[in-house]
């Protein structure tokens, strides 16, 4: 009996060339005679990740479950993989252009990017609870340590330390919620646990209840993985001090990573208690969208802008996320790929403007660049208009495929406060756009370099958004697919 | 298995938990209870040519420590993983063997590298900028 | 006689729970908490979970605790100045901490009947851990070294000294610079080589980085 076939290899052929190009990062940085190691280090990080996403393919034409039904391939797999990769890639270049410019470039930092993503892309793929809950960790530990990767800048530091903190916390919520799914059906692995779920071992009815103890304690791990209301307060201090790349990177692969385990735990494992949280999702769904685009309008830092802006559009990934179908979950899964393209786009643009020490973070510094340095600014408007939702962008059908996600659900009253909660967060994204264009600058800014890496984030970013906003339907469709297959 | 024979095999060890605990109790107890102790200055100040003590003995330890601490429970996990491997190594065959293998090379790696950071190298205090610290000179 | 042990060794578990939280000095606190360690080993073992009871001792009143007692001794963390103490979060806290215990109490009788306490009905023994571990678990199981991996990678990139560009003055010509006596006491006190070390925050730094780039590094 051969316990590991090849085929599984194949299956997670991504997070084993990740996880390898990791450890060899690790060696470079330790190894090797002085010299620009980070610069090295940058390098094999960006191979590794390309590989990586070519190995994607590879793990593609090999659907199917791996090692004792812990690991599955399917389309929603894939997506996300593609997904989670290529924002990996995108901030190793943008890394690239960004690390030098503050005298930071060291390789563990690769390493650290590398290795979370190797924990998001188990997570993606893991269908059951105790696996999920190590890459869950994975990811989480890379981030909390790349956050705080400006040791010298309190900022930085405190930013690590609210978000491990807090972060702790929420893990141990999502692991109390782990061991009560346990306690009530005897398994961890999602499928089981819903076929058990109907057929509890706890007597008397009580199983239910458990589980939905067990949802809520989940729903609160998750919340604050995805930083939904009530659970997001740590969201714009923590992207406020974290490095801009990093910033980007939180914004956009931790956070894929989680909703995707949300919709596998949520949909598939607590199919069966669909009702009870059901509301749950609604609550933070409104919170959400109203909280973080109340508090977005307000802000003057850009980062913590998009920090809450990124809790608001949490909240729109919620509203599909209750319609409790498969159109909500190809909607969730087509909005996060436009939001991942768009996100990490204006975190490389907010990093690119930063400077040495991330002195030009304030709204007020952007005064006039757009017509200093054309380029940038013309795709940081593109990225605002996206996260608008302006029709051609991906934001645009996005925000469509949600909100008609809702709609057929029957949630009119979720998508009315969704389309009116889109229409104040114009606002406060034209405002920059305005900055940008029609205001006089107080202080000149230094014209930053405009290296390869950046050009290439730029080009793959608006290449990205515009896909999206243009040709919807391949992506759609492929996501329709795969949630059809994931409910099976 | 019976519960009685399984909580039994672990008697000797209820046993020296008390015995342990007891003495430690009981001797600073009786000495709490029966000692004589008389305090006086002289005899709270340096002996001969000792120095008198300035400041707060409480200081910050240095953050070497708190990386052998981590390097410790790294191998101290890893250490517990080997317990239930050895215990059903000879069931497990070759892919046991393996697996193990592949493990603990993993973390060899993480090894390699703090050794190679110079977490273990605690004579050189202020190490040259960008070259690695070797640990042999 | 189970009944006994675990009322026994559940009180001290909560004793030591409820003394880390009066304790002022966080080394007591520390050192309660090991007793909690060593109080649910047992309870562990009652239960019939060797193998967790032995990790419970080797890893968290072992390894877990020296880190503990190591980072309390990093920070020099003595008795805290109590904070302002928030009148209205105690108010609201006390009793919705008390609430929310009843209710999980209430739910979880409830949920599972009164079931008396039952002890060493089953056995788990590591063998079945180890099966479990290396087929069924095969993946999580791997997946942890790279769990490793990254803390440890985070360890030393947040904690260990980095290749900064000056660096901090050198530690010994720092001590003799100071007044002799003080040299003396600091010697005596800590062997110089065990403080050569990166301390999180050095003591002042003279040429260490513009004090300009600190001032604008916090990004307002």
């Amino acid at each position: 009996m051969s316990l590991v076939p090849a085929e599984f290899y194949w299956r997670i052929l991504p997070e084993l060339v990740l996880a390898g190009f990791g450890a060899v990062l690790m060696l470079i940085e330790g190894g090797g005679r002085a010299g620009n190691r980070g610069r090295l280090g940058a390098y094999v990080a960006l191979l590794g990740s390309l590989l990586a996403f070519g190995a994607v393919f590879i793990q593609a034409a090999n659907p199917g479950d791996a090692f004792q039904h812990m690991f599955r391939v399917d389309g929603f797999t894939v997506f996300f993989d593609f997904v989670i990769i290529g924002a990996t890639v995108v901030v190793v270049l943008l890394s690239m252009d960004y690390l030098p410019t503050q005298h930071l470039e060291r390789g563990e930092f690769y390493a650290l990017l590398l290795f979370g993503t190797v924990g998001m892309t188990f997570m993606v793929g893991s269908v059951e609870l105790i696996m999920i809950f190590i890459s869950l960790e994975i990811s989480s530990i890379s981030t909390y340590v790349l956050a705080g990767y400006r040791r010298h800048a309190p900022r930085s530091t405190e930013s690590s330390l609210k978000y491990f903190l807090l972060g702790s916390f929420a893990t141990a919520f999502f692991l109390y919620g782990i061991a009560l799914v346990y306690g009530a059906t005897g398994t961890t692995q999602l499928y089981d646990v819903a076929r058990a779920s109907l057929t509890p071992i706890v007597g008397g009815g009580e199983a239910d209840r458990v589980l939905l103890l067990a949802g809520a304690l989940m729903f609160i791990g998750l919340g604050f993985k995805v930083s939904a209301a009530p659970f997001q307060v740590w969201t714009p201090d923590v992207y406020e001090g974290a490095p801009a790349p990093v910033t980007g990177f939180m914004s956009a692969g931790p956070k894929a990573a989680a909703f995707a385990i949300f919709l596998r735990i949520f949909y598939v494992a607590l199919h069966s208690s669909g009702h009870a949280w059901f509301w749950m999702v609604y609550v933070a769904a409104i919170l959400s969208m109203c909280l973080g685009n109340i508090a977005a309008l307000l802000q003057t830092n850009i980062k913590r802008m998009l920090a809450y802006s990124s809790i608001a559009h949490a909240g729109y990934v919620l509203v599909a996320f209750a319609a409790l179908g498969p159109e909500g979950i190809s909607a969730v899964m087509f909005y996060l790929a436009a939001y991942v393209a768009m996100n990490i786009g204006a975190f490389a643009v907010v990093s690119h403007f930063a400077h040495r020490e991330e002195r030009y973070v304030d709204v007020k510094d952007y005064a006039g660049l757009g017509f200093r340095f054309p380029v940038p600014a013309f795709c940081l408007s593109l990225f605002l208009f996206s996260l608008i939702g302006v029709p051609l962008t991906g934001g645009f059908f996005g925000k469509l495929y949600v909100f008609r996600a809702a709609l057929d659900a029957h949630l009119v009253g979720l998508t009315v406060i969704a389309v009116l909660n889109s229409a104040l967060a114009a606002f406060y994204y034209l405002r920059v756009v305005v900055f940008l264009y029609m205001r006089q600058p107080a202080e000149e800014i230094a014209a930053p370099p405009m290296t390869g890496a950046f050009s290439l984030v730029m080009i793959a970013c608006v290449a990205v958004v515009i896909w999206l906003g243009v040709f919807p339907n391949r992506v759609l469709e492929f996501a329709s697919r795969s949630a059809a297959q994931m409910l099976r | 298995m019976p519960a009685s024979s399984y909580m039994s095999n672990y008697v000797p060890i209820l046993i020296q938990l008390i015995l342990a605990v007891g003495l430690a109790v009981g001797l600073v107890a009786i000495s709490e209870l029966i000692g004589w102790r008389r305090r006086s200055k002289v005899k709270s100040a340096a002996y001969e040519c000792g120095i008198t003590p300035q400041g707060d003995a409480n200081r910050r330890f240095a953050v070497k420590f708190y990386l052998v601490a981590i390097v410790f429970i790294l191998f101290d996990v890893e250490a517990v993983f080997l317990l239930p491997w050895a215990v059903v190594f000879r069931q497990l065959k070759w892919l046991g063997f393996v697996e193990m293998l592949v493990y603990i090379g993993i973390v060899l790696a993480g090894f390699a590298y703090i050794w190679q950071k110079g977490v273990f190298d605690w004579n050189q205090p202020e190490r040259a900028e960008g070259g690695p610290a070797s640990p042999i000179h | 006689m189970h009944p006994a042990l675990f009322f026994i060794f559940g009180g001290i578990a909560l004793a030591g729970a409820i003394n880390l939280l009066v304790q002022r000095a966080p080394i007591y606190s520390a050192l309660s908490l090991v007793a909690v360690m060593g109080a649910l080993a047992v309870l562990f073992l009652l239960l019939g979970a060797e193998f967790i009871a032995f990790i419970q001792i080797i890893v968290y009143a072992g390894a877990i605790m020296v880190l503990f007692v190591f980072v309390i001794m990093l920070l020099n963390a003595d008795v805290p100045e109590p904070t302002r103490r928030s009148k209205v979060a105690q108010a609201i806290g006390y009793p919705v901490m008390a609430l929310l215990l009843v209710e999980l109490a209430g739910f979880f009788a409830a949920a599972f009947g009164a079931t008396p306490v039952r002890t060493g009905g089953y056995l788990v023994q590591v063998a079945a851990v180890g099966q479990a571990l290396f087929h069924e678990f095969l993946l999580p199981f791997e997946v942890t070294s790279v769990l490793f991996l990254v803390g440890v990678t985070g360890a030393v990139l947040l904690a260990a000294r980095r290749e900064e560009r000056h660096g901090a003055a050198p530690r010994a010509t720092r001590v003799h610079a100071g007044v002799p006596t003080r040299a003396m006491a600091e010697a005596l006190s800590v062997p110089p080589n065990a403080m050569g070390g990166a301390v999180i925050e050095p003591a002042p730094q003279p040429e260490s980085e513009p004090a300009h780039a600190r001032a604008q590094g916090d990004g307002r």
